[in-house]
C-alpha cells in the first residue's frame, strides 16, 4: 500500500493525535534549538553558554518564552492596528503547516490502526512546502510595513527580496530530485532513495539546496535584514512580548521545516543509513525511522549553527548576486546535465559500465580543471609605497624632495615707500612695562 | 590551496568545540586579583589601634576626580585618635566619583591610605556609596584597642614613626607566643 | 502581554510571583547602550573569559522594544541625554537600568558643563556600579544584585503596598559570598 492509501482511511481521532503530535514536536524542537544554538555557538567560542537556568542551562529557552509573555505589549501609535497584530500570526502559521507533508516515520500501527507517520500525503507534497514558505514572506513584509517606522520597513523589504530570490534556487534544486524520483510526493521521494540517497547522486543539487535553505530562513551568513548596526532589528524592531516570541517561533520552525525537507529529499528521510540495516532488523521498524529522521534533521540544524558561528555576515548586494548570478545558473546547467545523463542512460545505447566510465572521466576532467585554475593574482601597483623594514611602509632612503617649481613672475611685496611713523602710535610700543 | 581556505575556517570552529572552556565561573569561583590591584580604600591603624591618618588632606588635594573629603580635627589628651596633633575627623570617599587611580595612596605621607583587593561595591543608592571613615577604617586586629585612647607604644609620635618598624617586628615576634605576650611586649617596648 | 496585571488580586500567590520573577531574572536581555570605555569592559564581560551568556544575557538586543535591562556604560553628554531618555521610554515594562561606571553614576571625574552628572538625572536607576572602568567581575556582581532585586519585586499593586509597609529591602551582599559553595 502506498502511503496515500494508508493515510486515506485515518479516523478523526488519529488525525488529531498526529496534529497535536506535530505541533508539540515543533514547539519542543524550537525550545531545544534556541538553547542548543546558544550552547553550540558558545562552545565554538570556547565558553560554556547558558548553564545556570535549570539543569545545565536547559530551561533557558523556557524562561525566555515565559519572560516574553510577561512583558508589556507595545503597539506604536503609527502602527496599523490589525495588520500589526496579524503579521506574526501570518508568519507563524505557514511554518507549522509546511511540516504536515513531511514523512517522519515509516509504516506503524497506532492503537490498532495501520498508518504512516505523516499527517498528509499529497501528490504535490514538495510544492506545499514551497508554497507555505512563500506565504510566510507575507508575514515579514506586513510586519515591516505595519510597524510604521523606517527601519522595519527597510528590513522587511530586504528580507522579502532575499527570501523570494532563494526560493527560486531552492525550487530548481528540487527539480533534480523530482526527476529521479518521478513524483513530487514526499513519501515517494523517500521510498525512491531506497538504494542510494540523492545526496550522492545529486550532490550539486544538495549543495545548492543547503545554501538556499540558509538564505530562505534569514540565517547567518545571510541575516543582513536582522543586522543590528544596519537596521536595528529589521522587521521585528517594533515588536515586544508575545508577538516577538511568535516571530522567534516562526523563524525556528522554518529552520526545522527546511532541515526536515533536506533530510527527506536528500538524506533518505526516515530510512536507515545503508550498511546499518544489516546490523539489526529493528532499525527498519517504522518507529525507529522517527529516530533516524530526527537525527538527520538535527544534523542539518547543527550545520545551521555551525554556519552562524563561523561565517561573517554577507553584504546585501553580495548575497543577492550569489542567489541570482551563481545559484540559479548553476542549477539550470545542472538540471540540463542531469536530464541529458538520464536520457542517455535510458536510451540504452551505452551499457551500464561504459556509461559509468564516461561519467567518471567527465567528472575527473572537471575536477582537474578546477584544481589547475590559477589563483587570482594580486595586481602590483607600480605607484604603491614599498613596504620595507619591519612591515611598515617607509619612504625610500634615496628620496629627494622635489624643488618647488619656479614662478613665472616674481612676487614683489607691496610695501609703502616711506616707513610709517610708528613711534607716535600707542600700539607700536609695548608700554614700557 | 586557496580554494579550501573557507573550509579550514569551519574546521577551526568545529575543533574549538572540543577544547576546554576558558571561562572563570564567577561568582562561584572568585579569582584572586593582582597584589597591587586598585580596589576599595582602607585607612590603616598603628599596632596599638590608633589611626594612622593625620588629617593632612593631601589625598583630597591629589584626587583628580575630587572624590575625597577630609576634615582634620585636633587630638586632645582625653580624646586621642592618632599619634600627634591632628587626626582625620571627617573622612569620606565617594565611590561613584573615585576612578581608582591611586594618586591618593601615593600622596599619603603616613601610609594610612592603601587599597585593598575588594571590588564588589555595587549598590542601589548613591548615598550608600559614599564611604565614611567607619566604612573605610581597617578592622581591629588582635592587640589593637579602639580609639580614642592615649598613646600606648610610646610618649610622642616620634616613637610611632621612627621606632614603628622595630615595634612592628617585635609585635610580630611577640604574637607568635600568644596574644597576652604581644600586649606586654607592646607596652614594655616603648619604655 | 502583561498577563499578571489582568489577574485578580485574590489568586496572586507567592509562588506565581516567584515564578514570574524567576523568568524575568533568568532571561534579562540587555539593551546596547555602550557609550565609552565602560562599553569595552561590557564587551569583555560578554566574551569567553567572563561569560555573560551563562546567565542567559548574551543576547544584546539592538531594539529597545525587546530589551529588559539598559546598561548605561560610559559618560552621557548633554547632547546624548535626550537620546538616552527616548531609548528608555521605548523599553517595555518591566525594565531596569544599571549605571555602569562612575561616569554614568555621577559624572565621574568629568565634573563639567558637557557631561550629565549621573544618568539618574535622566532615567531612574536601579543599580550603581563604581569603577573606572569596573572589572568584568564587578559588572557581573552588579547584575547578580539586580537579579536579587528582581526576585523580590512585588507582583501587582496590593503586594507592592504591602512591601512598602513592611519596609523590607533586598540584601545586597557581594555575589561571591552569596554564591559561595556551602561548606
Amino acid at each position: 500500500m502506498t502511503t496515500a492509501e494508508l493515510l486515506a482511511d485515518d479516523p478523526i481521532w488519529l488525525i488529531l493525535i498526529k496534529v497535536v503530535g506535530i505541533f508539540a514536536f515543533l514547539v519542543v524542537m524550537t525550545l531545544f534549538m534556541i538553547n542548543w544554538e546558544r550552547k553550540v555557538v558558545a562552545r565554538m567560542q570556547q565558553r560554556p553558554g547558558p548553564n545556570r537556568v535549570g539543569p545545565n542551562g536547559w530551561l533557558q529557552s523556557l524562561a525566555d518564552g515565559l519572560k516574553l509573555a510577561f512583558k508589556e505589549d507595545i503597539r506604536p501609535v503609527l502602527a496599523d492596528k490589525w495588520v500589526f497584530f496579524l503579521a506574526p500570526v501570518i508568519s507563524c502559521i505557514p511554518a507549522f503547516v509546511a511540516f504536515s507533508v513531511i514523512p517522519i516515520g515509516g509504516e506503524v500501527s497506532i492503537f490498532g490502526e495501520r498508518t504512516a507517520l505523516q499527517l498528509v500525503d499529497l501528490p504535490v507534497g514538495v510544492l506545499v512546502v514551497l508554497a507555505c514558505s512563500s506565504v510566510g514572506v507575507y508575514g515579514i513584509v506586513l510586519s515591516g510595513w505595519a510597524s510604521g517606522s523606517p527601519y522595519p520597513l527597510l528590513g522587511a523589504l530586504r528580507s522579502a527580496a532575499q527570501v523570494i530570490s532563494y526560493e527560486i534556487a531552492m525550487g530548481l534544486s528540487i527539480v533534480g530530485v523530482v526527476m529521479f524520483s518521478h513524483s513530487m510526493s514526499t513519501s515517494d521521494i523517500v521510498k525512491a532513495q531506497g538504494n542510494l540517497w540523492f545526496v550522492v547522486l545529486l550532490f550539486p543539487s544538495f549543495a545548492i539546496y543547503v545554501i538556499s535553505m540558509v538564505g530562505e530562513t534569514n540565517r547567518a551568513p545571510f541575516d543582513l535584514p536582522e543586522a543590528e548596526s544596519e537596521l536595528v532589528g529589521g522587521f521585528h524592531t517594533e515588536y515586544s512580548s508575545l508577538k516577538f516570541a511568535l516571530f522567534f517561533l516562526a523563524e525556528y520552525v522554518n529552520m526545522v521545516t527546511v532541515s526536515a525537507l533536506a533530510s527527506t529529499l536528500f538524506l533518505g528521510g526516515y530510512q536507515t543509513p545503508f550498511g546499518l540495516g544489516s546490523l539489526w532488523s529493528g532499525f527498519d521498524n517504522g518507529w525507529f525511522g522517527l529516530v533516524w529522521f530526527v537525527a538527520k534533521t538535527l544534523f542539518f540544524l547543527f550545520v545551521f549553527i555551525w554556519l552562524r558561528g563561523t561565517l561573517p555576515r554577507m553584504r546585501y548586494d553580495q548575497f543577492m548576486r550569489l542567489g541570482w548570478k551563481v545559484l540559479v545558473p548553476i542549477s539550470l546547467v545542472w538540471i540540463v546535465a542531469v536530464a541529458l545523463v538520464r536520457a542517455l542512460n535510458n536510451s540504452g545505447e551505452f551499457s551500464q559500465q561504459q556509461f559509468l566510465i564516461i561519467l567518471g572521466v567527465v567528472l575527473g576532467v572537471l575536477v582537474l580543471l578546477s584544481l589547475l585554475l590559477p589563483d587570482r593574482k594580486v595586481e602590483e601597483d607600480p605607484n604603491a609605497v614599498p613596504i620595507t623594514g619591519g612591515g611598515f611602509p617607509v619612504p625610500p632612503l634615496d628620496l629627494e624632495v622635489p624643488k618647488a617649481p619656479t614662478r613665472r613672475t616674481p612676487v614683489v611685496a607691496n610695501l609703502p615707500k616711506e616707513p610709517v611713523a610708528v613711534t607716535a602710535s600707542k600700539e607700536a610700543s609695548d608700554g614700557d612695562v | 590551496m586557496g580554494m579550501f581556505d573557507p573550509i579550514k575556517g569551519f574546521g577551526v570552529t568545529f575543533s574549538t568545540m572540543f577544547k576546554k572552556v576558558v571561562t572563570e565561573e564567577y561568582p562561584e569561583v572568585k579569582k584572586v586579583t593582582a597584589p597591587r590591584f586598585h580596589g576599595r580604600h582602607q585607612l590603616n591603624r598603628h599596632p596599638d589601634g590608633l589611626e594612622k591618618c593625620v588629617g593632612c588632606e593631601l589625598c583630597a588635594w591629589a584626587c583628580p576626580a575630587d572624590a575625597i573629603f577630609v576634615e582634620g580635627g585636633d587630638n586632645t589628651d582625653d580624646a586621642r585618635y592618632s599619634p600627634g596633633e591632628r587626626f582625620g575627623a571627617d573622612y569620606q570617599i565617594n565611590y561613584l566619583r573615585c576612578i581608582g587611580c591611586g594618586l591618593c595612596i601615593e600622596a599619603c605621607p603616613t601610609r594610612s591610605l592603601t587599597m585593598t583587593n575588594e571590588y564588589e561595591l555595587a549598590d542601589d543608592d548613591r548615598q550608600k556609596l559614599i564611604f565614611t571613615k567607619e566604612d573605610l577604617l581597617a578592622p581591629l586586629l588582635p592587640g589593637m584597642e579602639q580609639p580614642p585612647h592615649p598613646m600606648r607604644l610610646g610618649d610622642n609620635e616620634q616613637d610611632y614613626y621612627v621606632n614603628g618598624p622595630a615595634l612592628a617586628r617585635d609585635l610580630l615576634a611577640g604574637s607568635s607566643q600568644g596574644q597576652s605576650n604581644a600586649e606586654s611586649a607592646v607596652k614594655g617596648a616603648g619604655k | 502581554m502583561g498577563l499578571e496585571e489582568k489577574l485578580p488580586n485574590g489568586i496572586l500567590l507567592t509562588s506565581v510571583e516567584k515564578l514570574v520573577n524567576w523568568t524575568r531574572k533568568s532571561s534579562l536581555w540587555p539593551a546596547t547602550f555602550g557609550l565609552a570605555c565602560c562599553a569595552i569592559e561590557m564587551m569583555t564581560t560578554g566574551g569567553p573569559r567572563y561569560d555573560l551568556a551563562r546567565f542567559g544575557m548574551e543576547v544584546f538586543r539592538a531594539s529597545p522594544r525587546q530589551a529588559d535591562l539598559m546598561i548605561v556604560a560610559g559618560r552621557v553628554t548633554n547632547k546624548m541625554a535626550p537620546v538616552l531618555r527616548q531609548i528608555y521610554d521605548q523599553m517595555p515594562e518591566p525594565r531596569w537600568v544599571l549605571a555602569m561606571g562612575v561616569c554614568a553614576s555621577t559624572g565621574g571625574m568629568f565634573n563639567n558643563y558637557a557631561v550629565v552628572q549621573g544618568v539618574d538625572h535622566v532615567v531612574p536607576v536601579d543599580m550603581y556600579l563604581p569603577g573606572c572602568p569596573p572589572r568584568p567581575e564587578m559588572l557581573i556582581d552588579a547584575i547578580l544584585k539586580i537579579h536579587a532585586k528582581i526576585m523580590d519585586e512585588p507582583l501587582g499593586a496590593a503586594r507592592a503596598a504591602a512591601l512598602l509597609e513592611s519596609g523590607a529591602s533586598t540584601d545586597l551582599m557581594p555575589s561571591s559570598e552569596r554564591f559561595a559553595k556551602k561548606k
